[in-house]
């Protein structure tokens, strides 16, 4: 039998800093995100599908936010937010699964592996406590091989885990010598022992600010829930799907990050509430940006870099970070590159996490960016 | 190795397990040939369209646009309606179909040319196309599939015109349905994508090759320089028996449940090259191999949603007055049909089971049989009655609305004592190899006088039962 995982230490004790990962899947389209709003290229790339200047929350003299995202100028204009530009990886790869394996797995793009980055952080990670996806079932990202890492769909599904009796004496029979008996057995094991170490927290007459009712607003109140009922969960993970624009691009986008914005604003206001946002890191990022030029059914095909955008009270290196790839410098009609995202990653590990094994966890030679 | 074993193990993996009926005539005779059966079902020619297919109609795009917003939104809802009548007549044909192999191997094409349908109509026409080909040549069932309108639409070939190429549908052509990641070139995917500018949905929605949108001009696919038509492209890329590895490479993982080894992944390439992309040639090979009846394939994996869906539905069986039960278990289990996540398709193996899927899974053969009302009767904590109902996830608060109807395993099991109908019970449903000193099974053995339903209902809880 597994060893118990989770220790009951009383929630109120717990001081440390958490990162939240909001995933955009699908390959958001950057340029209209972060629009940069003096650039003739982009005008004359973009005929039909770019954003009027008039129409950005302007952030910088150079860059301004999508209108849908005008609730994200204040996290800039307070030093709440940074912005890496050019966020990428050598030799990139155009295809969703791939890139997003590359991004989950942090390897160099040559190499494959069945172990995510926050896997691995949560294997070599003195805390006991789950890392915890808000999803139907776990992120590559999220994956290692001694996985403590739990996917919950929703709050009623850890109550009802809790109660079911049967699953509770599967959880506690005797180990299986057959590997995937043992795998189903142990899985039963880790979630009923999460189940009820997360149960035992659940408030449900915490105080809550509104939430947008879409995908990403439910799934970040429940992090905030656990977050502010004391979890002492390190790491949080969600995503929102739907950014594949290949066509009729301006209505979905609008849309999405629409949702995106008011679900992070929400958030950011609960938490700076708690007294806990200056310790709540989150991370936004997709799979790639994409082409530069329109295609002809009113979207955009994949591409290379984007942005990556952090959120925090506990910033130290806020605002506009990196250096803006060129539009007229291509390859292959897509932007290159100049930020390496593991570089990010190496930040959130040893500066936000404070793990010593970043290196270990990310392979050596990786720069690091301050967070 | 015993024979039993075997049997099971073979209907677990070429169909949706072994059937009472196929169990209670190998309890007589004891002996089960695989290869043979196997023969049998590849050879027979039993394609029959769906009921349902032949009852779809096109939606006119150019009427709705006429319509008023209410009215145009009502049909729309109508016909996603059909596509959850075609997926529950589906699931149907698989748990009653006297050839399961062909079901089976429709599900893995669906898988491997993984599209969400925009309509009923286009649903139907690609299901069909995959069951009608499912056994029969990757070639043929290759040039049906780019043709479909649900797969250009799916993959925006409708975009992709002459001077202003889409990718999307020439990239997923090369990597997910033929060769693989990095046996072509970018510069390649971009030649190709002309190649099927204008292969298109016409008014009358089927294919329609839109010749004022193509792009006819020269283009360099491969290092060949030419105009090269979409055919030509698909042709060529055959050619390459890279193509041939990969897809029979990803057959031999659906059925083995891990990737063959390198000997046998050889033996599948040449079958399939030389005989010129047969499929049934493919599947003999890997019934044939060593491999298969290896204890480390035996019950070494996990049922996908719809396979555990069709167990349920074929075991006890299910009826009910709609498909409700039929997609509240696909979507809590996250397989629905016709709406893959992406197009590289579902998850497998352990990728199926998580901290919300696996409690589900193991609840619902109690919601199915026991109900509120049935209590068991025992001391044991674990099987006292429960509200199970209430334990599922909130979309079968109303219970899942299915009855099941257990009386030919009544009729087989019902005479003998206790014990032995859970003995006989776990011999048809569980893995052979999983059963040795099972300490749930034992304890389950111990309870008593349970009845036919109760040991039933407990053993498909348990997580052997979510093996094959």
């Amino acid at each position: 039998m597994i060893p118990n995982l989770f220790k009951f230490s009383t929630p109120s004790s717990f001081m440390g800093k958490r990162l939240v990962v909001v995933q955009l899947s699908g390959g958001n389209d950057w340029l209209n995100t972060l629009v940069p709003f003096r650039n003739d290229i982009y005008y004359k790339s973009r005929p039909k599908l770019s954003i009027s200047p008039a129409g950005v929350a302007q952030l910088t003299d150079e860059i301004g936010l999508h209108p849908s995202l005008i609730s994200l100028k204040s996290f800039f204009d307070e030093g709440e937010m940074a912005i890496f530009q050019g966020v990428g990886y050598p030799e990139p790869n155009r295809s969703h699964f791939r890139s997003m394996d590359i991004w989950h797995t942090a390897t160099d793009g040559k190499s494959y592996s069945d172990q995510g980055w926050l896997g691995r952080w949560s294997e070599k990670s003195q805390s006991d406590f789950p890392s915890l996806e808000i999803n139907e079932s776990l992120s590559l990202a999220m994956k290692a091989s001694e996985g403590k890492s739990l996917a919950i769909a929703n709050l009623n599904g850890i109550k009802r885990i809790k109660d079911d009796r049967l699953l509770q004496a599967i959880a506690h029979s005797k180990e299986h010598d057959h590997d995937m008996a043992s795998y189903l057995y142990q899985t039963a094991t880790r979630v009923t022992e999460g189940a009820d170490y997360l149960t035992s927290l659940i408030k449900t007459d915490l105080k809550e600010s509104d939430y947008p009712s879409n995908v990403l607003g439910a799934d970040l109140r429940i992090v905030s829930n656990l977050i502010k009922s004391g979890a002492e969960t390190r790491v949080f993970y969600t995503s929102i799907s739907g950014f594949d624009t290949h066509a009729n691009q301006r209505g979905t986008q609008e849309r999405l990050l629409k949702n995106v914005g008011n679900s992070l604003t929400a958030f950011r206001n609960d938490l700076q509430q708690a007294n806990l946002w200056d310790d709540t890191l989150v991370m936004v990022f997709s799979e790639f940006g994409r082409r530069v030029s329109q295609n002809a059914g009113g979207g955009t095909d994949h591409g290379t870099a984007g942005n990556l955008i952090l959120l925090s009270g506990g910033l130290k290196k806020p605002g506009l970070r990196g250096e803006m790839p060129s539009l007229e410098n291509l390859d292959q009609g897509d932007l290159i590159y100049t930020t390496d995202f593991r570089e990010i990653y190496s930040g959130i590990l040893h500066d936000w996490l404070k793990s010593p094994e970043a290196n270990n966890i990310l392979g050596s030679g990786i720069g690091r960016s301050v967070i | 190795m015993t024979s039993l074993q075997n049997i099971k193990h073979y209907h677990s993996r070429f169909g949706f397990g072994l059937s009472l009926e196929d169990y209670l005539i190998f309890t007589k005779s004891n002996s089960f040939d695989a290869s043979a059966h196997l023969n049998k079902q590849v050879s027979v020619s039993d394609y029959r369209p769906l009921k349902i297919s032949k009852n779809t109609a096109p939606l006119r795009f150019k009427e709705m646009a006429e319509m008023e917003k209410s009215d145009r939104k009502a049909m729309a809802k109508d016909d996603r309606k059909v596509v959850i009548e075609i997926n529950g007549e589906w699931v149907a044909e698989m748990a009653s179909t006297s050839n399961p192999l062909r079901e089976k191997m429709s599900l893995f094409w669906h898988d491997h040319f993984a599209c969400k349908p925009k309509t009923s109509h286009m649903a139907a026409s690609y299901l069909e196309l995959l069951r009608n080909q499912a056994l029969g040549n990757f070639r043929s069932l290759l040039h049906g599939v780019a043709k479909e309108p649900a797969m250009l639409l799916y993959l925006n070939n409708q975009q992709n015109r002459k001077g202003q190429a889409n990718e999307n549908f020439a990239r997923e052509v090369m990597e997910l349905f033929t060769l693989g990641i990095g046996k072509y070139t970018e510069e390649d995917i971009k030649e190709s994508a002309r190649a099927f500018t204008g292969w298109a949905v016409g008014a009358d929605k089927s294919f329609k090759l839109n010749e004022r949108q193509h792009d006819s001009g020269t283009k360099t696919f491969f290092g060949e320089t030419k105009n090269w038509s979409g055919e030509e492209i698909i042709e060529r890329i055959l050619e390459e028996e890279d193509a041939a590895e990969y897809v029979s490479g990803k057959i031999a993982r659906y059925f083995l449940g891990k990737p063959p080894s390198e000997k046998l992944q050889s033996n599948l390439t040449k079958t399939f090259y030389e005989g010129d992309y047969e499929i049934a040639p493919v599947l003999l090979a890997i019934v044939n191999s060593k491999e298969f009846w290896s204890e480390e394939i035996i019950g070494q994996d996990i049922l996908s949603p719809v396979e555990l869906l069709v167990r349920l539905e074929r075991d006890f069986r299910l009826s009910a007055e709609n498909n409700f039960y039929r997609i509240a278990i696909q979507k809590s289990l996250g397989q629905i049909l016709f709406q893959p996540p992406n197009v590289a398709g579902w998850p497998a193996g352990k990728g199926w089971i998580d901290a919300s899927t696996l409690p589900t899974r193991l609840s619902l053969a109690r919601a199915i049989l026991l109900k509120n009302d049935y209590e068991l009767k025992t001391n044991k904590s674990f099987a006292q009655g429960e509200d199970l109902t209430e334990n599922l996830s909130k979309r079968f608060k109303k219970g899942l609305q299915v009855e099941p109807n257990i009386s030919d395993i009544e009729n087989a099991f019902g005479h003998l004592a206790y014990a032995d109908q859970t003995t006989q019970i776990t011999n048809w449903l569980i893995p052979e190899t999983v059963l040795a000193q099972n300490e749930m099974i034992e304890e389950i053995k111990l309870l008593n006088s349970q009845g036919t339903k109760g040991a039933l209902a407990l053993i498909a809880s348990l997580p052997e039962y979510q093996l094959k």
